[in-house]
C-alpha cells in the first residue's frame, strides 16, 4: 500500500514517494508535464467550472491552462512545492483575459444550458441547477469586484487555496490577501442582498 | 437562502484526454491508446488544441506582432546561444532587430550581422512581479505577470535624464520591449504597476556575436561589410524604412584594414560605406548621389602606403574612367551608376591633401561624356 501526502481533499492526491512538483517543473520535459497533469487536472477542471459556471468552457479553460503553463515552464520557477495555486492565478487570469475579456463572459453565463452535464436521477438535476444558477450570480459579482479583491476571491474562496498560497501565487503578502478578501465579502454581501454564501 | 460551491467531481477519463495539451508544436504526441480509440480521440484533442489557439490568436494586438521566425533565424540563434537543440516558433520585430522567443525561455535577438544572446548560464531575475530573462542595449525581454498588457522598462538615474522602452510587445507567456536609444533597466512598469530592479541585480547585458543574415560567416565580404554598415546606421537612429532594400554595387578590397563600398537601393539611391580596422562605419549618403552632378566628386579616400584608394562619383552615362595626373594616366576604372573605385600613385603632395586627378569618362561606345578635374 502506498502512503498518500494530505493533500486538498477531493482535488488532488500524492503519493509520499512520487517526485514534489518543483523536481518534475524543473525538469521540464514532457514526461514531467505529463505527470503534472495528471496530477492537477482534475483540481484544476473543477476550479475553471467554478470560474466559469460551465463544464464544456471549463474544459477549454484547463487545456488552455495546462498549455500556458507548458509555454512558460522555463521561464517559471515554483517557490513552493506546489504547482496547483500557480496553475489556478493561469486559469483565473485566462478566464478573464480570454473569456470575460471579450464581453463574452456574461452572456455565455446566461447562454451556457443548464444541462450541460450528465446528471443521474431528477433530483440531483434540480439541485444543479439551483446551484449553477446561484453560481452565476456569484460570479457576475466576482466579476464587478476590483481587479486585486477579485483574484483573491478566485484563489480562496472559488479555488479553496489558503491565503499562504495565494499570497504566494500572487506576489502579495499574506496579510495583503486577508484583508482583500474582508473588503471582497463586503462588498459581495452588498451584491448579493439576500443572499450570503456560507463559504464566505 | 445560502449557496454552496458547486461540489468537486471526478473528472473523467474521456474528458481528462480531451483536455491533456497537445504537446506536438514540439514534439510528435506519443499514442498511449489503442489505434481505434486513439483516432477518436486525436479529434476531440484537435478541436481543443483549436479552441486554444484561437484563444492565444485573440490575446490582443500583441498576437498580431508575433510571428514565426525563418529556419536561418532559429539557425543562427542556436549557432550563437551554442545549443543545436534550442527551437523558437515565435518572433518579434523591432525595425531591424528580430527578438526570438526560445521555447525554453531563452531569448535571441538577430540583426543584419550580429546575434545577441545572454552568456551561458545567465539566470532571469525574478522580480515582484514577472521576471526579467534577457537585456541588452535596445531590448529587454522576460516574462510579464499573467494578465499584463504593456510593459515598459526605465532606467532612471540621479543626474542623468530617464531612458526608457518605447515599444513592447506582450503576451501571456514573454514580453518584449524595444528602446531604440537604448536604456539601462532599474525599473519595470508592467501596466500600472512599477516593480522596482534594485541596482546590480538586473542580468548582465547580452553580447553580440557575428552572425550573418547573408549565411556566410566572412565578416569582409560585401553583403557582410554592408549588413554591419547598416546595423550601424540603424543603431544611430536611422529609421530602419530607410535601411532596407539595400545591396552592395562596388567595393574596395575588403581584405584590407581600410575599404569603402557603394551600396544602391534599386539603382536609385546610392550610399556609401566605410571601413576600417574598427569595424564598418554608417551607410551615408550626400545629396549628389541622387542628384545629377556637373563635376567629378572624390568621396571616402584613404592612403595605403603611397596608394590613395577613393569612390568617385561622375556622369551616369559612363562605363569607364580614365584617371590622369599631369597628364600620365594613372588609371581606369569601371563605372556603374556614375559611382568608380580607382586606386592612384601619390607622387606629390597637393594643397588638399588628396590627389588632383583629371577625368575623362566614356560611355559603352567609348565616346567621351565628360572631361573635367576631379573636386
Amino acid at each position: 500500500m502506498r502512503l498518500m501526502r494530505p493533500s486538498r481533499e477531493g482535488t488532488v492526491t500524492v503519493p509520499d514517494d512520487a517526485p514534489p512538483d518543483a523536481e518534475l517543473w524543473a525538469r521540464g520535459d514532457e514526461r514531467a508535464f505529463g505527470e503534472l497533469y495528471d496530477r492537477y487536472a482534475e483540481a484544476v477542471w473543477n476550479h475553471a467550472y467554478r470560474l466559469t459556471a460551465s463544464w464544456s468552457t471549463a474544459e477549454d479553460l484547463t487545456s488552455a491552462t495546462f498549455l500556458t503553463a507548458w509555454r512558460r515552464r522555463a521561464q517559471m520557477t515554483l517557490v513552493r512545492d506546489s504547482a496547483l495555486p500557480w496553475l489556478f492565478t493561469v486559469a483565473g487570469n485566462l478566464a478573464r483575459s480570454e473569456y470575460r475579456r471579450r464581453a463574452r463572459f456574461s452572456r455565455l453565463l446566461h447562454r451556457v444550458p443548464r444541462h450541460d452535464v450528465e446528471r443521474d436521477h431528477a433530483d440531483e438535476v434540480a439541485s444543479s441547477v439551483d446551484v449553477e444558477n446561484r453560481l452565476r450570480q456569484v460570479l457576475e459579482a466576482v466579476e464587478r469586484l476590483p481587479r486585486a479583491e477579485r483574484e483573491a476571491v478566485e484563489l480562496v474562496l472559488l479555488g479553496e487555496l489558503t491565503t499562504a498560497e495565494a499570497a504566494q501565487a500572487l506576489g502579495v503578502a499574506e496579510v495583503s490577501v486577508r484583508s482583500r478578501i474582508s473588503r471582497a465579502r463586503t462588498r459581495l454581501r452588498k451584491q448579493l442582498t439576500d443572499d450570503t454564501p456560507e463559504v464566505w | 437562502m445560502t449557496i454552496e460551491m458547486p461540489p468537486r467531481r471526478a473528472l473523467p477519463a474521456d474528458v481528462k484526454e480531451r483536455m491533456r495539451p497537445s504537446t506536438a508544436e514540439f514534439r510528435p504526441r506519443r499514442s498511449r491508446t489503442p489505434l481505434a480509440v486513439a483516432a477518436g480521440v486525436a479529434l476531440l484533442v484537435a478541436g481543443g488544441v483549436t479552441a486554444t489557439q484561437q484563444a492565444l490568436r485573440d490575446a490582443g494586438p500583441a498576437a498580431s506582432r508575433v510571428v514565426s521566425p525563418s529556419g536561418q533565424d532559429v539557425d543562427r540563434c542556436r549557432a550563437a546561444l551554442g545549443a543545436p537543440g534550442w527551437a523558437s516558433s515565435r518572433m518579434v520585430v523591432f525595425g531591424l532587430h528580430k527578438v526570438l522567443a526560445g521555447d525554453d525561455g531563452r531569448f535571441c535577438v538577430l540583426t543584419g550581422s550580429k546575434a545577441i544572446v545572454m552568456k551561458p548560464g545567465a539566470r532571469p531575475l525574478p522580480l515582484a512581479a514577472g521576471s526579467l530573462v534577457f537585456r541588452s542595449e535596445n531590448i529587454t525581454a522576460g516574462v510579464p505577470p499573467l494578465g499584463t498588457r504593456n510593459v515598459v522598462a526605465r532606467e532612471i538615474a540621479p543626474g542623468q535624464a530617464d531612458r526608457g522602452s518605447t515599444a513592447s510587445v506582450v503576451t501571456q507567456d514573454f514580453f518584449v520591449t524595444y528602446s531604440p536609444a537604448g536604456t539601462g533597466v532599474t525599473e519595470m512598469v508592467f501596466d500600472d504597476r512599477t516593480v522596482p530592479v534594485p541596482a546590480g541585480t538586473a542580468p548582465e547585458p547580452a553580447t553580440a556575436v557575428d552572425s550573418f543574415e547573408s549565411g556566410d560567416s566572412n565578416p569582409r565580404t560585401p553583403v557582410n561589410l554592408l549588413a554591419r554598415c547598416i546595423d550601424n546606421s540603424f543603431t544611430h537612429g536611422r529609421p530602419a524604412g530607410e535601411l532596407t532594400g539595400w545591396e552592395p554595387l562596388m567595393t574596395t578590397d575588403t581584405g584590407g584594414v581600410n575599404g569603402a563600398l557603394v551600396a544602391h537601393r534599386s539603382h536609385r539611391g546610392w550610399g556609401i560605406c566605410s571601413f576600417s580596422s574598427l569595424g564598418a562605419d554608417v551607410l551615408s549618403e550626400d545629396n549628389s548621389f541622387s542628384a545629377h552632378s556637373p563635376r567629378t566628386l572624390m568621396f571616402s579616400g584613404f592612403l595605403v602606403g603611397s596608394d590613395y584608394t577613393f569612390v568617385g562619383l561622375t556622369e551616369r552615362s559612363a562605363r569607364t574612367v580614365e584617371l590622369y595626373d599631369e597628364n600620365v594616366r594613372v588609371a581606369v576604372a569601371d563605372v556603374s551608376d556614375g559611382f568608380f573605385i580607382a586606386t592612384v600613385p601619390v607622387t606629390r603632395q597637393t594643397s588638399t591633401g588628396r590627389p588632383e586627378l583629371g577625368v575623362v569618362a566614356r560611355n559603352a561606345f567609348k565616346e567621351v561624356v565628360r572631361e573635367d578635374m576631379m573636386r
